[in-house]
């Protein structure tokens, strides 16, 4: 059986063409680590990591491309944000939309600090939409305290696939004095956005998503602002200053304690590389189109119901849907088991999102396209629902 | 002149490489010398009679002249 795989919003596949082969090359011919010697094979793979964060600066419009710290993944660089950043007292800005990769993070931090971290939660709509223009900035200012320091929130739903007005929360705290922190994990390397207009003090991103590159291997971009009030998550060894009792303070290593991932960071390389040729705009304008194809076809189907929004703007490539008068989870399961639909059940990590839908706790089943999949599996994928709930009906 | 920069970090070291790379500079990374000391191991050699301020960012540490096997302090950030 032919897998179709809709499931990149948990992780991309196929990664971009040649990810494995840098990996590989990198295992076989260099191996050596970075920042603790000065022979060839190590200098090289200095060259690499020092190319990947320049290629990472390009793609987040970031001018200082030492401002570019690598982590395991994304939900490591929003841990490093959150506890690096809020201290007793103050008060942070969220949405009902995010992941618990925000989410636990803060709750964890308020329990430590013994409640003593304000966390505002920004309601979302029922389509996972927060408001735009005048009503948004009524909606920010309404939650504004004088101990108000930032506001951290995600580019796009993980579970319904809504972008939210991330510029214009950007510029509300550049007005406010307030740091911005944007999750991209459903949006790096998809979502042709400029970076460089929306001036984030951190932008988190991780490289097995959208960016196409392998598991273990995510960042942040900072600003030098932010970065040197920022508190490192690790601290340990960078094979710089080592005579100093503390972390150094010069970036990238004042975040990059210890061995990284180089492996992980030769398959981002090749992975940008093949997105820089490509075009960030083909590959979003191929998801959306589609997205747009799946939604049509499925309005069609009885027994469907779309969760979030019908319409392809402000949207990614990731689709909920709910089957009315069914279990999902057998749904989805069947569609894997029995059409090789690879697709993601439940509540995909991010509960109060599932709350502002109207989806929780039965969660919903998630499609997610790539620019890799094609309208034939789209029509394909939707043949095989309308098969299983055909079964189902009989039964 | 014969230089020897000094970095912060080996971002810092690279940055350099490269930045005087595209100026066509002659250039080789090296361990730091052991008489000298910097917060990351290796340096940048590197040759110019011109007036080599116009170079140095906030990475470099230290920048040396040789001359004689000697090495001679002429900047250090603060």
């Amino acid at each position: 059986m032919k897998r179709i795989y809709l499931d990149n919003a948990a992780t991309s596949f196929p990664k971009a063409p040649n990810v494995g082969h840098a990996i590989y090359a990198y295992l076989t011919n260099i191996g050596s680590n970075i920042n603790r010697g000065a022979y060839q094979e190590a200098m090289e793979a200095e060259e690499t990591v020092f190319d990947t964060r320049e290629l990472l600066a390009e793609l987040f419009s970031c001018s200082n491309s030492e401002n570019i710290v690598f982590t395991k993944n994304i939900t490591e660089s929003l841990n490093l944000l959150i506890k690096g950043l809020f201290k007793p007292g103050d008060h942070v800005l969220t949405t009902s939309m995010e992941h618990n990769a925000v989410l636990r993070p803060l709750n964890h931090l308020k329990a430590k600090y013994s409640g003593s971290l304000d966390i505002s939660i920004l309601p979302c709509n029922q389509y996972g939409e927060l408001p735009r223009a005048e009503a948004l900035e009524t909606l920010l200012t309404s939650y504004l305290t004088p101990h108000s320091k930032a506001v951290i929130m995600t580019h796009a739903s993980n579970v319904c696939g809504t972008i939210l007005p991330v510029d214009e929360v950007s510029s509300f705290c550049h007005r406010h004095g307030l740091f911005f922190i944007i999750d991209t994990a459903q949006t790096a390397g998809t979502h042709n956005y400029d970076f460089g207009k929306l001036d984030a003090d951190a932008i988190a991103f991780t490289g097995h998503k959208g960016l196409l590159g392998p598991q273990g291997i995510g960042g942040v971009v900072l600003s030098t602002k932010l970065s040197s009030i920022l508190e490192p998550l690790v601290t340990g060894g960078t094979g710089s200053s080592s005579e100093a009792d503390f972390q150094p303070v010069h970036m990238p290593d004042r975040f990059e304690a210890g061995t990284l991932n180089l492996p992980g960071i030769y398959g981002l390389n090749s992975s940008l590389n093949y997105l820089k040729k490509l075009n960030i705009r083909t590959i979003m304008d191929k998801e959306l189109s589609l997205t747009k194809y799946f939604l049509e076809l499925i309005a069609d189907i009885n027994g469907v119901e779309l969760i979030g929004s019908a319409s392809t703007t402000y949207r990614t490539a990731v689709v909920s849907l709910n089957f009315i008068g069914m279990d999902n989870a057998s749904l989805s399961y069947k569609l894997a088991t029995a059409f090789g639909i690879t697709n993601r059940c439940g509540l995909h990590c991010a509960p109060l999102a599932h709350k502002t839908l109207g989806t929780f706790p039965q969660g919903t089943v998630r499609f997610s396209f790539s620019h890799f999949n094609t309208q034939d599996e789209v029509e394909y994928t939707v043949k095989s629902i309308k098969q299983c709930l055909l079964e189902e009906n009989k039964h | 002149m014969e230089y020897l920069a000094l970095f912060y970090t080996t971002f810092g070291s690279i940055k350099f490489k490269k930045q005087l790379l595209k100026m066509d500079m002659e250039v080789e990374v090296l361990p730091v010398p052991r008489m000298l000391s910097s917060g990351c191991g290796v340096a940048v050699k590197f040759f110019s009679d011109e007036d080599v301020s116009s170079l140095l960012d906030e990475t470099v540490e230290k920048l040396y002249s040789k001359n004689h096997d000697e090495y001679f302090l002429i900047s250090e950030s603060k």
